[in-house]
C-alpha cells in the first residue's frame, strides 16, 4: 500500500503556503501553518513525515522551531526553506536543528519534489529499520526465552 | 748783526785792563761805544751814600769786564765814568741796556757842584721816561769838546748786569732800531707760533696744543720782559708787575712747560712713576713765586733757577726714555728741548759769569726758545701726520676688514644660497609627496565612500533580493498550479462537452460527476482564486519594489529637482521592508510638505541611512516590543522638516558629538564602516540644510532633517 506523504509546511507568508499546497496537494497530504505555534498544534493532531519551514519568521525562526520539536518528534525529516542567504543559519540548522536539506527560494518544483521523496525514503527506511530492529529484538527475546526454557527443561 | 758782532769782537780785543781814570771819547759814529769796561764801580750796601760823598771817593774799583756783572745783590751800586763829547752836538747819550733795573739814576754835576738827577726804573711809571724805550737812555748835555763826570746809581732785584753804552744820538738810534727789529722778529715768530698752534687746537681739539699755546705765551712774556717791552706796552704803570714779573714769569714758564710736556709726551702713560715727580717741581715753582711776591727776591730767583735746571734735566730724561720707547713725537721734543736747554744753559752760565755777557749770550734764550717753539710745532704737526697715518692705516684696516667681511658675506651668501636651494628642493619634494599623499588620501576617501555606498547598496540589494524573491516564488509556482488546474478544468469541460454532444446522458453525466469528484473541482475552484490572488499580489509587490528601487536609486542624478519628500520616504521604507516587517511599527505623520528643491537620490540616501540606523537601534534593544518609528514631516515658509524618531537604544551622550564623524561607528567590526551619518551630514550640508539629533540613552533617538525649500544657484 502506497502511503501518501504527510508534509507540514510552516511559513509566515500565506501566499507561499497557498502556492506550495496548490503545487503538491494532488501528490501529498499538505498541512500548512502560518507560525511555529500553529505548526506545533498541528503536529499534535497528525503524524508528519516531512516538515518544511521558512527561516525568517517573526517570533520563532525556522531553526528555533525545528530545534524545539526535536525532542518530542525526532522522526519527521526536517528541511529548511529560505530566500535569505544566511550562512550562519545554515550552520545553525545543520548543527542544532538536525536539518536534512536546505532549500533556497525561489524553489524549483522538481528539486523540491525529489527532496521530499528522498526525505520520505529516509523516513521509511528509518521506520522499517526501527521496525526490523524491534522485530529482531523481539525474536531475540523469544529465542532467548525459548533457550532458557530449553535449558531449564 | 754781523757788524755788531765784529764791533763787539774789536772792542773785546782792545779792552784795556787799566786802573787809571779813563776819559771816554764819544765820537760821531754809527754805533755807540761800550762804556762798561771803562767805568768804576762802588758798592753801597745800605744805599745811604749821596752823590756828593761818592763823586770823589777812592773806593771805586775799575770795571774788569766790558759788561760788568754784579750778580744778584740787594746793594746799591754807584758807577763813575768820564766822558768827553767828541761830537759836534751839544749832548751825548748814555744807554744802560738792561731794562730790568729797579732804579737807575744819573747824577750830573752842574756848575755849582750840585747834582742834577734823572731817575728811571722799573719802580717808576714808564710814562715818566724821556725816551720811551725799555732801556735806560739818558741825555747828557755837555758842550762839544767838553768833559763831564757822571755818576750812575743803580739798584735791582734781579741780576745786575751793566751793558753801558755811550754815543751820539745817531748812533743810539741805529742801535735801538736794530735791537727793535730783532725783538720784533722774535716777537713775530712767537706770535705766529701762538696763532698757528691755537688754530690747530681749534681744528684738531688736541689738548696738547692748548697747553703749548699757553706755554708759548708765557715764554713770550718772559723773554720780552727781559727786554722790557711788556713794561713799556702792557703795564706801563703797574710797577709791581714790572719788578716782580721777572721772577713770576720764569717760574710760570717752567711750570707751564712741564705741564705741556707731560701732555705732549703722554708721560703718565709711558713713565708713570717718573711722572709723579713733577708734583715736586710744581711745588718748588710755587714756592719761588710766593717768595717773589713776598719780595724775597734772591731766594726766589735762586730757587727758580735751580728748579729750572732740575726741570730741564728731568724733562730731558723723560724725553729720552719715551723716545726709547718708540714714541715718535719724543724725537722732535728732544731736539727742540736740547736746543732750548743749550740756550738756557748758556744764559744761566752768563748769569753765573761762566760766559761773558754779550749780545749773543743775552739773546741765546730767545733764539733757543724760538727754535724750540718751532721744532715743537713740527713735533705737534708731526703728530698730526702720525695721526693721519694712523687714521689711514686704521682706515685701510677697516677697508680690509670690510672687504674681508664682504668676502665672507659673499661666501656665506653662496653657501646660504646653496642651502636655501637644497631646502627648497627638499621642501618641493616634500610638498610633492604631500600633495601626492593628499591626492591618494582623497582618492582613498572617495573609494571608502564608494565602498560604503557599495556596502549599503549591498545591504540594500540583499534586502531587495529577498524582497523580490518571495513574490517571484509563489508567482512562479502559482502559475504552475494554475496550469494544472486549468488542465483538469479542461478535462471536465471536455466531459461536459460530451454530455451536450453525446446520446447517453445519464452515463456521461455520471461520468462527469465522477470526474468532478475525483478532481475535487470544488476545491480547485477556490484554489484558483487564491492562486490568482497570490500572483496578483506577487506581481504588484515586485513592481512596487522595482518602482521603489527606481525612486531610491536616483542616486547619482546631479540635477536639482523639486520632489515630494514623502515619495522618497515611502520608497525607502519599502526597501527596508524586510527589516521592518512585523517587528517594527512605522507611524507616518506626514504633514503639509511643499515640493523641495533638492537632489532626490541623495536625499533618499539620507532617509535610508537614518531609517536604517533607527531600525538597528531598535533591533539592538533586547526587548523590542512596541518598537516603533515615527516619521513626522512639517514645514515653515523657508524650510521643510522631516523627523525620524525611534524608540531604540538611544545614543550615549558622551559620543553624541561624534556621530557625524567619518569612520565613527559603535557597531561591531564588519557591521558597517561608520560613514553613513557622515555622508548624510555632508549631503544635508550641501543642501544648506541642518541635521539635529535628540537622544536619550535607553529611550530612543530623534533625527530632524531640515532642508531649505529652495536652493540658490550656487549650490556647489
Amino acid at each position: 500500500m502506497e502511503k501518501k506523504i504527510n508534509i507540514l509546511y510552516v511559513d509566515d507568508e500565506s501566499n507561499n503556503l497557498v502556492a506550495f499546497k496548490a503545487l503538491f496537494r494532488r501528490e501529498y497530504n499538505i498541512h500548512t501553518a502560518v507560525s511555529a505555534d500553529e505548526g506545533k498544534a498541528l503536529m499534535k493532531e497528525h503524524v508528519f513525515h516531512v516538515i518544511l519551514t521558512d527561516q525568517r519568521m517573526p517570533g520563532t525562526t525556522g531553526v528555533e522551531f525545528l530545534e524545539s520539536i526535536l525532542a518530542e518528534y525526532p522522526d519527521p525529516i526536517r528541511m529548511l526553506i529560505t530566500g535569505y542567504a544566511d550562512i550562519q543559519a545554515v550552520i545553525q540548522a545543520i548543527n542544532k536543528g538536525q536539518v536534512y536539506r536546505y532549500i533556497t527560494k525561489p524553489w524549483d518544483e522538481q528539486e523540491l519534489r525529489i527532496s521530499i521523496e528522498n526525505a520520505f525514503e529516509v523516513y521509511t527506511l528509518r521506520e522499517s529499520n526501527k521496525h526490523l530492529t524491534d522485530m529482531l529484538l523481539e525474536a531475540n527475546k523469544q529465542l532467548d526465552f525459548m533457550l532458557r526454557q530449553k535449558l531449564l527443561s | 748783526m754781523k757788524r755788531f758782532l765784529f764791533l763787539l769782537l774789536c772792542t773785546l780785543a782792545s779792552a784795556p785792563v787799566a786802573k787809571a781814570i779813563q776819559i771816554v771819547s764819544c765820537p760821531e759814529s754809527n754805533y755807540p761805544i761800550e762804556l762798561g769796561g771803562k767805568i768804576e764801580i762802588l758798592e753801597d750796601p745800605k744805599g745811604i751814600l749821596t752823590p756828593e760823598q761818592v763823586i770823589n771817593s777812592a773806593v771805586f774799583r775799575p770795571s774788569t769786564q766790558n759788561v760788568p756783572n754784579l750778580g744778584l745783590s740787594a746793594s746799591v751800586f754807584w758807577l763813575r765814568f768820564h766822558l768827553i763829547n767828541a761830537t759836534s752836538n751839544g749832548h751825548v747819550l748814555v744807554n744802560l741796556e738792561q731794562p730790568n733795573m729797579d732804579e737807575v739814576s744819573l747824577y750830573l754835576p752842574d756848575s755849582s757842584g750840585k747834582f742834577v738827577v734823572e731817575t728811571m726804573g722799573e719802580n717808576k711809571p714808564f710814562r715818566e721816561r724821556i725816551f720811551q724805550i725799555p732801556d735806560y737812555l739818558f741825555r747828557i748835555n755837555v758842550k762839544s769838546g767838553k768833559e763831564i763826570t757822571c755818576l750812575m746809581r743803580i739798584r735791582s732785584t734781579e741780576q745786575i748786569q751793566i751793558p753801558l753804552l755811550a754815543g751820539s744820538e745817531a748812533s743810539m738810534i741805529n742801535l735801538i732800531s736794530i735791537k727793535h727789529i730783532l725783538s720784533g722778529l722774535y716777537f713775530g715768530i712767537m706770535i705766529v707760533m701762538i696763532l698757528y698752534n691755537l688754530f690747530i687746537y681749534f681744528t684738531v681739539r688736541d689738548k696738547s696744543y692748548l697747553y703749548y699755546v699757553v706755554y708759548i705765551i708765557i715764554i713770550l712774556l718772559t723773554q720780552t720782559s727781559l727786554q722790557g717791552f711788556p713794561f713799556q706796552y702792557l703795564w706801563p704803570n703797574w710797577t709791581w708787575m714790572a719788578v716782580h714779573g721777572g721772577f713770576l714769569f720764569p717760574a710760570l714758564v717752567g711750570a707751564s712747560g712741564l705741564a705741556f710736556l707731560r701732555v705732549f709726551l703722554h708721560t703718565a702713560e709711558f713713565t708713570p712713576r717718573l711722572d709723579r715727580v713733577a708734583i715736586v717741581f710744581y711745588i718748588l715753582y710755587t714756592i719761588s713765586i710766593v717768595l717773589a711776591i713776598e719780595d724775597v727776591f734772591a731766594a726766589s730767583y735762586a730757587l727758580m733757577e735751580i728748579t729750572a735746571m732740575l726741570v730741564s734735566m728731568y724733562m730731558l730724561t723723560m724725553g729720552i726714555i719715551i723716545f726709547r720707547k718708540g714714541f715718535r713725537p719724543a724725537k722732535f721734543f728732544l731736539i727742540a728741548w736740547t736746543v732750548f736747554l743749550v740756550g738756557v744753559c748758556i744764559y744761566i752760565m752768563k748769569d753765573f759769569g761762566v760766559f761773558p755777557y754779550n749780545n749773543f749770550t743775552r739773546y741765546t734764550m730767545q733764539i733757543g726758545s724760538a727754535f724750540e717753539v718751532i721744532l715743537i710745532s713740527f713735533g705737534l704737526a708731526d703728530r698730526i701726520n702720525i695721526l693721519k697715518m694712523e687714521k689711514e692705516e686704521s682706515q685701510n684696516k677697516a677697508i680690509q676688514a670690510m672687504s674681508e667681511n664682504e668676502r665672507i658675506v659673499k661666501e656665506q651668501n653662496v653657501i646660504l644660497e646653496i642651502k636655501v636651494h637644497e631646502r627648497t628642493s627638499e621642501l618641493e619634494t616634500a610638498n610633492k609627496e604631500l600633495s601626492e599623499t593628499f591626492t591618494n588620501l582623497k582618492e582613498t576617501q572617495s573609494q571608502l565612500v564608494d565602498a560604503e555606498k557599495m556596502a549599503s547598496l549591498g545591504q540594500l540589494t540583499a534586502g531587495i533580493a529577498h524582497e523580490i524573491n518571495n513574490p517571484i516564488n509563489f508567482v512562479k509556482s502559482n502559475i504552475k498550479s494554475l496550469k494544472r488546474t486549468m488542465d483538469e478544468v479542461k478535462q471536465l469541460y471536455k466531459q461536459y462537452e460530451q454530455i451536450e454532444n453525446g446520446p447517453r446522458a445519464a452515463d456521461t453525466i455520471a461520468a462527469a460527476q465522477k470526474l468532478r469528484k475525483e478532481l475535487d473541482m470544488d476545491y480547485s475552484m477556490r484554489e484558483i482564486d487564491e492562486l490568482l490572488l497570490g500572483i496578483d499580489d506577487g506581481a504588484s509587490r515586485t513592481s512596487e519594489i522595482i518602482k521603489g528601487l527606481k525612486v531610491f536609486s536616483r542616486l547619482d542624478e546631479d540635477i536639482l529637482k523639486t520632489t515630494d519628500l514623502h515619495e522618497g520616504l515611502n520608497a525607502t521604507l519599502i526597501l527596508l521592508n524586510t527589516l521592518i516587517k512585523e517587528k517594527i511599527t512605522i507611524e507616518k505623520q506626514y504633514g503639509q510638505l511643499p515640493p523641495v528643491e533638492c537632489y532626490p537620490g541623495k536625499i533618499n540616501q539620507v532617509f535610508m541611512n537614518i531609517l536604517n540606523n533607527a531600525i538597528h537601534a531598535i533591533l539592538e534593544k533586547p526587548d523590542h516590543t512596541d518598537a516603533r518609528i515615527i516619521i513626522h514631516s512639517y514645514s515653515d515658509e523657508k524650510n521643510a522638516y522631516v523627523s525620524i524618531k525611534d524608540n531604540g537604544v538611544g545614543i550615549n551622550p558622551d559620543i553624541i558629538s561624534r556621530i557625524f564623524e567619518p569612520f565613527f561607528s559603535t557597531k561591531e567590526v564588519g557591521q558597517g564602516v561608520g560613514l553613513g551619518l557622515s555622508i548624510t551630514h555632508s549631503i544635508v550640508e550641501k543642501h544648506h540644510g541642518k541635521v539635529k539629533v535628540n537622544s536619550e540613552l535607553g529611550k530612543g533617538s530623534e533625527f530632524i532633517i531640515c532642508l531649505p525649500l529652495t536652493q540658490n544657484k550656487d549650490l556647489h
